[in-house]
Order: structure tokens, then sequence, then C-alpha cells
């Protein structure tokens, strides 16, 4: 009971991960889809991508409903259109904070990495994930300049979703 | 080659542009949900849709109006082909089979 329990859990927990907006037009029917059929690593992953979509680049919804005031809809994409042609409010400070932050991560990424190379020598997961050091720290840095006025929940969801995503490639990458 | 502007619909999907198409071409003998719809697409083009792809391609489908959905008394919402929809279908079905015939005539030249 609690093993079947526990992959639906975590079937809520990465429905959560897509936006509000999202989950009330499809999490109802997603869950109804993926009742029954099991949870792979390759879908665990589909699921994280289309999350991180789902917020970078949000659809407007027509809904089934047909009440739905199509004004908002307009709204809604001019809002995205200004969004996406006005780009972040990134001051001088955020930009300076932003290249402070990466820099200050792909440093310390690298002596993790020596270290780890040095203790565990020859192990090539270790120089898998090496490689993700530079790509991991620009994103750890997106909260101050590109996803910059996104809320703190879309911040870690697509921050945390790419490095998920930057871990699972070393993971295969390293198998290869 | 110009393309016709019912062909443009599926432009601006990017990676989505291949399971939208074969969603598209899914639904084109009637509704269907969600899972119907990846079960039919793994028969046909022996392509299995993460859940992730499958619904960021129908939420691009939907906005664009070239899907819609049907009212249904459980939590499986099924889809239907708009005319819009079959429009672009047949549109992009045509392009290819342009790009394929001509591909055939010059491996028979070659």
């Amino acid at each position: 009971m609690r093993a079947a329990a526990e992959p639906r859990a975590v079937l809520r927990a990465l429905i959560r991960l897509y936006p509000r907006d999202w989950r009330k037009r499809y999490a109802d029917e997603m869950s109804a889809m993926l009742s029954g059929v099991p949870l792979t690593p390759a879908s665990i992953l589909d699921l994280v991508a289309g999350a991180i979509d789902a917020r970078v680049a949000p659809q407007p919804f027509r809904g089934s409903d047909p009440a739905d005031p199509p004004d908002k809809e307009k709204a809604m994409f001019t809002n995205m259109m200004k969004r996406c042609s006005l780009g972040p409010d990134v001051t001088p400070h955020d930009q300076w904070l932003g290249s402070t932050v990466m820099l200050s991560l792909t440093v310390v990424f690298a002596l993790v990495y020596v270290l780890a190379s040095h203790v565990y020598r020859g192990n090539e997961l270790v120089d898998a994930l090496g490689i993700m050091a530079f790509p991991a720290a620009m994103l750890l840095a997106m909260p101050f300049t590109y996803l910059k006025g996104h809320s703190r929940t879309s911040q870690a969801v697509i921050v945390g979703g790419c490095l998920i995503l930057l871990i699972g490639a070393s993971i295969v990458a390293a198998r290869i | 080659m110009r393309k016709a502007d019912s062909d443009k619909e599926l432009d601006d999907f990017g990676r989505f542009t291949e399971p939208a198409m074969l969603i598209l071409v899914s639904l084109a003998d009637g509704p269907k949900h969600g899972y119907a719809m990846t079960e039919d697409i793994a028969e046909v083009a022996d392509v299995r849709l993460g859940p992730g792809t499958l619904y960021g391609a129908i939420s691009r489908l939907e906005a664009r109006g070239l899907i819609e959905p049907l009212k249904s008394e459980d939590r499986r919402n099924p889809y239907r082909l708009t005319g819009l929809g079959e429009k672009a279908l047949r549109a992009r079905l045509a392009s290819l089979e342009a790009i394929a015939k001509a591909a055939h005539r010059r491996l028979a030249r070659a």
C-alpha cells in the first residue's frame, strides 16, 4: 500500500512544479493519465522539463469553459509580450551581483571538483559533474538577472529543474 | 519553396513541433484523451511521448485553436481536432509529401 502511495506522492510533487493556472487546467487529466502507469526516470525528467517550459513559456489558456472571458486571455498575452519585449528590469547592481555569484560559485565548484577528483580518482561521474560546474554556476546566478521579477517558486522550479536535468545528463554521460 | 499560411501554424512550436504534429495525426480519426493519444502515437509512429512533452504540445495546440477539449464526465478530458487544426495538418502533410517526392526524385537520379 505504502509502495503504491509513494509514486503518487512523487507525481503530486512533480505536478506542483507547474504554475497554478496550468495546474488548474491540466493537473487533473495528467494525474488521471498517469494513474496506474509506473513513473520512470525518463518520465520524471520529462515532467521536470515540462514544468520549466510551462513557467518559461506560459500559454494563454482557452479553457473548456465557454464562460472564460476572452479579455482576460488578451491581457495575459499582452503582459507576456510586454515582458518579452522589455526583458527583465536588470540594474547595474543586479548585473554586478549576478556576475559575482556566477564567478564565486564557479571557483567554489572548481575547488570541489579538484578535491573530489583527488579523492575519487578516475571516477567518471565526478568528471561529468565537473564539466557541468560552469553551467550550474550560471543557472544559480539567473535569479539576479534573467529571472529577476519572477516569483520565488518560478525561480526555484526553473533553477532547481535545470540543475536536476544537468545532474541527470552527468549521470547518463558517466554511464555511456 | 513558399509555405502556405496554414502550414505556418506549427512554426513557432520549437521542440514541440513534432509532438504537436503527431497529436494532430492522432486526433485525425476522432477525439482522444491523453493516454489514448500516447498509445496511438506509439503504435503509429513508434514514438512514446513523455507526459511533460505531451501536455506542452497540447497546451500550445489548444492556445492556437488547433484542438479543443470536449466535455467529459471523468477526469480524462478528450480532445478533438478543430477546423483550423485539420487545415494545418493537411497543409503540413502536403508540405512533407512535396519534400518526400523531391527527395525520391533526387535519389533516383543519383
